[in-house]
């Protein structure tokens, strides 16, 4: 049986539902005086929001200190969790690019017609999120002693390389451990020639990790900056792992990103959800929401998308590992 | 006609056209009910309750919020009491088996059978608010204060659960 059949089934026995008349009697009930009798509207969780890639360079640094050698340039194979918990946090990081669905979130209005190929260049990204989450292989990360010309305040250098697209990203940091398990980091990082400096506190344990960070977007304004906040909870063979990212700018939250990966059962999904508030003198005046939730299957990825009035389904196949995604599908 | 209208009425005590906004929101409020208890004479008493509730405190409903999702709220709210509350009458095992054979009695699906096929509650709220109640997932969110993305890969397991436990037995 089709989706569709199966919604139009219920809608149909939905239909044929008679709820009986109560009105005369919720009338006959009802007492006029006012009552302290409070409705309970549910409150919107204040779920954190948007970018970086800085965050990868937090979890790495937290996992691999002690292996760190003295000696010159050093190369560190992290482990399997390592490379996984950062493998998500580096895929995480590219919503801060300039062509990440983020940057056209924010150019939505209201009046926006539905553009396919934004929406289609959207899905192609999360799928492309969701491709290296997949697939440890497909990120590599680095460890080095930091010897560069120009930073040699700070202690490591992290390179971390997609392979997919060959696109490196480099971060150099310091780091103190303030008790077994918690982790101090601060340090730079650079994304697109552009310099960030950073702050996190990272905190691990044997299956689980979490990390709060800060990304300074204007070094002259400490009210302007990315929080990224992020808790992993891995054993193995099932994992969830959930990032929220916040811009805030001049103070105010400008946008939201929510994204969550997880596998359960031997099944992987990931959703992510993106808002945008627009401020006018400090009042917000609107938010836009665009959502996105993948289920990944051998033979095909099933994505829901809803992007402001725009609500729909499609399917992608996957061939040989790899998605084939097609803008026709969105017709 | 704009739902508020109504509102402002009731708002003066001016019960004249409730028939009308009862028919109105009646099966938004219903089905709100039962897909939170799997019950319908549970779902009725909710129905019941909500509009009493609704009614008292009109006075705080903002105008130009939706009424509907309003509605809404107020029976998931009332319909999660009586939930909690029937959860710690149930303590007999026998009861529920007998429970589970008189929805099949007749053969016949209807909604709510076909709502109990799906075990997990959010998820049979999430289809019942989209699919019968017509609500976008962005409401929906709002409503379960859940992230959207959440929202709709759980609408998706749901419709996958639904299409293999009703197959073609329709």
């Amino acid at each position: 049986m089709k989706k569709n059949e199966i919604k139009s089934y219920l809608k149909r026995k939905a239909e044929q539902v008679d709820v009986k008349d109560y009105s005369s009697k919720i009338l006959n009930n009802v007492n006029h005086e006012p009552t302290f009798e409070e409705v309970t509207v549910p409150r919107r969780k204040w779920y954190v929001p948007i970018v970086s890639f800085a965050l990868a360079v937090c979890l790495i640094v937290a996992f691999i200190p002690s292996l760190i050698k003295n000696n010159a340039p050093t190369t560190i194979e992290l482990t399997s969790t390592e490379t996984v918990l950062t493998d998500e946090i580096i895929t995480a990081s590219s919503l801060l690019t300039t062509t990440s669905p983020v940057a056209s979130l924010t150019s939505l209005t209201e009046s926006s017609p539905f553009d396919k190929i934004e929406v289609g260049n959207d899905i192609k990204h999360f799928l492309g999120l969701g491709n290296l989450l997949l697939n440890d292989d497909k990120v590599t990360s680095t460890l080095y002693e930091n010897k560069d010309k120009g930073y040699e305040k700070y202690a490591y250098k992290l390179v971390v390389t997609n392979v997919e697209d060959n696109s490196s990203y480099v971060a150099y940091y310091n780091q103190a451990v303030e008790s077994g398990e918690e982790t101090e980091i601060k340090g730079v990082f650079i994304i697109e020639n552009k310099t960030f400096n950073f702050e996190a506190e990272v905190e691990t344990e044997e299956d689980e990790s979490e990390v709060e960070l800060k990304i300074f977007t204007n070094a002259n304004n400490s009210d302007n900056y990315i929080k990224v906040s992020n808790s992993v909870e891995d054993d193995g063979d099932e994992y969830e792992i959930e990032y929220s990212y916040e811009i805030v700018v001049n103070g105010e939250t400008e946008t939201e990103v929510s994204m969550e990966f997880s596998k359960e059962n031997g099944r992987e999904k990931s959703s992510i959800e993106l808002k945008h508030n627009i401020y006018i003198f400090g009042q917000l005046i609107r938010t836009t929401t665009s959502g996105y939730a993948f289920s990944y299957s051998s033979e095909e990825i099933a994505c829901m998308v809803s992007v402001r009035d725009f609500e729909f389904e499609i399917k992608i196949p996957v061939i040989n590992g790899n998605f084939n995604f097609d803008f026709g599908l969105l017709d | 006609m704009n739902a508020d209208s109504y509102v402002k009425e009731f708002v003066k005590n001016d019960y004249s056209r409730f028939n009308e906004f009862y028919n109105l929101t009646k099966k938004q409020v219903y089905f709100t009910a039962l897909s939170v208890l799997k019950d319908e004479m549970l779902a009725e008493d909710v129905l019941q309750e909500t509009y009493v509730s609704f009614l008292e405190t009109v006075d705080g409903y903002k105008y130009g919020s939706n009424v509907y999702s309003y509605l809404t709220v107020i029976a998931r709210n009332k319909s999660i009491n009586v939930y909690n509350r029937q959860k710690r009458l149930v303590f007999n095992e026998d009861a529920l088996i007998t429970q589970k054979h008189e929805v099949d009695f007749d053969g016949e699906r209807n909604v709510k059978d076909i709502l109990s096929l799906l075990h997990n509650d959010v998820e049979r709220e999430i289809v019942t608010y989209h699919v019968i109640l017509g609500y976008k997932f962005i409401e929906i969110a709002k409503i379960l204060s859940m992230p959207l993305g959440t929202v709709l890969w759980r609408y998706n397991k749901a419709i996958k659960t639904l299409r293999e436990k009703v197959g073609v037995n329709l």
